[in-house]
């Protein structure tokens, strides 16, 4: 006899999210990624101990997780069918710490597999510890952008960099598009005043990857934020960039339009 | 029919499941309306068995709609002669000769008094696994939660008239189990990584890609934009790997040669695997075809479906797949002499 299985209609919706947190110092950032590193790596730890429980499917909290709750006094997963707190969903071992990444002021937390609930609790773990949380995600109305200025050698290095960021063979909408280094083709909008260069906001956005030739297509790997940042500000130092001043913004996913 | 005989062939988790089963011609299929999964048995022990029924009905609820779209197919004078409680019944028997969904279309199904009301009695009274395509500006989160768990899937369409990107989060922010039905014509096809990366962002997971069926020569694609297009479903294809489903509509038959595919149909299926049944009770193969048989219950559609199942008729329409080259010349535009013939 053979067998044949499929599904004949889409699946339930799932997604993956970015939660950027703000520090006033690269000391609290720094403080604060450890802390997460360590929440994830003892419900990590829990999970390994007991392979037979499945974070998917929104199980009750472990006791790691309880812990946590009550010591910071924040609100946790929610399941959206029941209302009950449940485990995060996508922690399923210690490895999941490489989820948690940083960059000068900034903690960046990224899940790579399908959760059902989001970027919580991690989004008041930040404000707890002293941040200003950004997300971005299916789950979420905003994308991430980061508004960034910094100042050039000169008025005529300024506008050189404008050209060469917007100088991309992006067919598609290329007025709203610039191509950072060594990135793929993002929304974005820069012009300068003077010597100074204002990006009026640029996305780090795997899912806004584009057709960088108009010929080879790829949904990017995603290219971990920390990444993107440090690739940026390398450029922008080697032009001679100073001054640099960033922070993240959300913007409304509808400022996009195809 | 009974699957006992069948079930020790399943692997023994998906034994439980709330199977129904839908004999095919030398094969059984086993349908699970809450997960979507089919199951098709073939060999030996199902040799004998003979399809008795479509397994999709395609029912316009209503001819009435909040939209006046240019390029809308649908014939404005058309009545809207179904009632709640007469298209439960309909259903109701439907269920009973075998269907096993039900996709309703209009008009705009979210006008039919009682809608929501209709879809859980439905789920509650019949076996059916119940789709709706929607162009969604009606919907409200209220609704989805309401209906949550009651339907296989929504579909929303991709006009330039229904503000669908409100639509998509809509169904995100509630967990709905949605698709999108996008109409590929020559003007969309520049523009379709992008829009297509854009929609994957905003959440959706399963892309049905239409074809334009019509007289229109600016709406068909000619023969190298199908190839083009072909050339870009198979990239989309590698690249989102299992993040996402993407579905060809059944018109577009073999224009698009090497694309990876889950089954090799020769046939669209039209008047034998479903059956179009429109707002003022007629039957017709599929949506666009030209022939429309009134009917007064379902005795009679299932009269119509055993004399008609296999007589395979082609719509006279440019972009039907069972047209010579789909009645298109290279170029895209409808080649007359084919649709004459088969109008005759």
């Amino acid at each position: 006899m053979k067998l044949s299985i499929w599904q004949q209609f889409s699946s339930n919706h799932s997604a993956s999210f970015t939660l950027v947190g703000e520090f006033e110092t690269i000391e609290q950032a720094n403080t604060a990624a450890e802390e997460l590193r360590k929440l994830i790596r003892e419900i990590g730890a829990w999970r390994e101990a007991h392979p037979d429980t499945h974070p998917s499917d929104l199980e009750p909290l472990t006791p790691p997780e309880e812990a946590a709750r009550e010591r910071f006094g924040i609100p946790w997963c929610i399941n959206p069918s029941t209302g009950e707190p449940v485990s995060i969903d996508w922690i399923y071992r210690q490895a999941d710490v490489n989820m948690v990444g940083s960059f000068e002021k900034c903690v960046i937390v990224s899940n790579d597999a399908d959760t059902s609930i989001g970027h919580v609790p991690f989004d008041a773990l930040i404000r707890v510890l002293g941040g200003i949380p950004f997300m971005n995600g299916e789950l979420s109305d905003q994308m991430l952008a980061i508004r960034l200025t910094c100042t050039a050698p000169n008025e005529e290095k300024a506008s050189w960099i404008v050209r060469e960021l917007k100088s991309s063979p992006q067919a598609y909408e290329p007025d709203k598009m610039l191509t950072l280094p060594g990135l793929e083709p993002v929304y974005g909008a820069v012009h300068t005043e003077g010597s100074r260069l204002v990006f009026d906001y640029f996305h780090l956005d795997a899912y806004m990857f584009v057709v960088p030739d108009g010929k080879t297509f790829k949904v990017a790997e995603a290219i971990p934020i920390e990444q993107q940042l440090e690739r940026m500000m390398k450029y922008l130092t080697e032009h001679g960039c100073t001054e640099i001043a960033y922070h993240f913004i959300e913007k409304p996913w509808s400022d996009v339009e195809v | 029919m009974d699957i006992a005989p069948y079930l020790p062939f399943l692997p023994p988790e998906l034994r439980p499941l709330a199977w129904r089963a839908h004999p095919l011609d030398g094969k059984l299929l086993l349908f699970e309306r809450d997960s979507g999964l089919n199951l098709l048995l073939e060999g030996e022990e199902t040799a004998h068995l003979t399809r008795t029924a479509p397994r999709t009905l395609l029912i316009a609820v209503t001819n009435v709609c909040n939209l006046t779209c240019h390029f809308c197919y649908r014939d404005l004078k058309l009545a809207s002669s179904w009632t709640a409680d007469t298209l439960l019944e309909f259903c109701r028997e439907a269920a009973e000769w075998g269907v096993l969904e039900v996709a309703f279309g209009g008009g705009e199904p979210m006008l039919l008094k009682g809608w929501e009301r209709f879809i859980h009695d439905l789920y509650a009274e019949t076996p059916l696994c119940i789709n709706f395509t929607t162009n969604g500006m009606l919907l409200t989160d209220a609704f989805l939660q309401n209906i949550a768990g009651k339907y296989g899937n929504i579909r929303v369409s991709l006009y330039d008239t229904n503000d669908w990107e409100h639509t998509i989060r809509r169904f995100a922010a509630n967990r709905a189990r949605f698709g999108v039905n996008w109409l590929i014509t020559p003007e969309e096809l520049p523009r379709l990584e992008v829009m297509f990366l854009n929609l994957l962002g905003m959440g959706v997971r399963d892309f049905l890609l239409l074809s334009y069926k019509g007289s229109d020569p600016a709406l068909h694609l000619s023969r190298a934009q199908v190839d083009q297009l072909a050339a870009l479903v198979n990239k989309l294809h590698a690249a989102v790997k299992d993040l996402a489903t993407l579905k060809l509509d059944v018109c577009w038959g073999d224009a698009l040669g090497g694309v990876p595919r889950l089954f090799d149909l020769s046939d669209c299926g039209a008047g034998d695997e479903f059956l179009s049944i429109t707002s003022d009770k007629q039957i017709k193969p599929c949506s666009f075809h030209h022939h429309a048989i009134p009917f007064n219950t379902l005795s009679d559609v299932r009269a119509y479906w055993e004399k008609q199942r296999t007589r395979r008729q082609a719509a006279a329409i440019a972009g039907c797949a069972r047209l010579p080259n789909r009645a298109l010349t290279e170029k895209g535009t409808p080649h007359d002499e084919t649709l004459h013939l088969a109008a005759v």
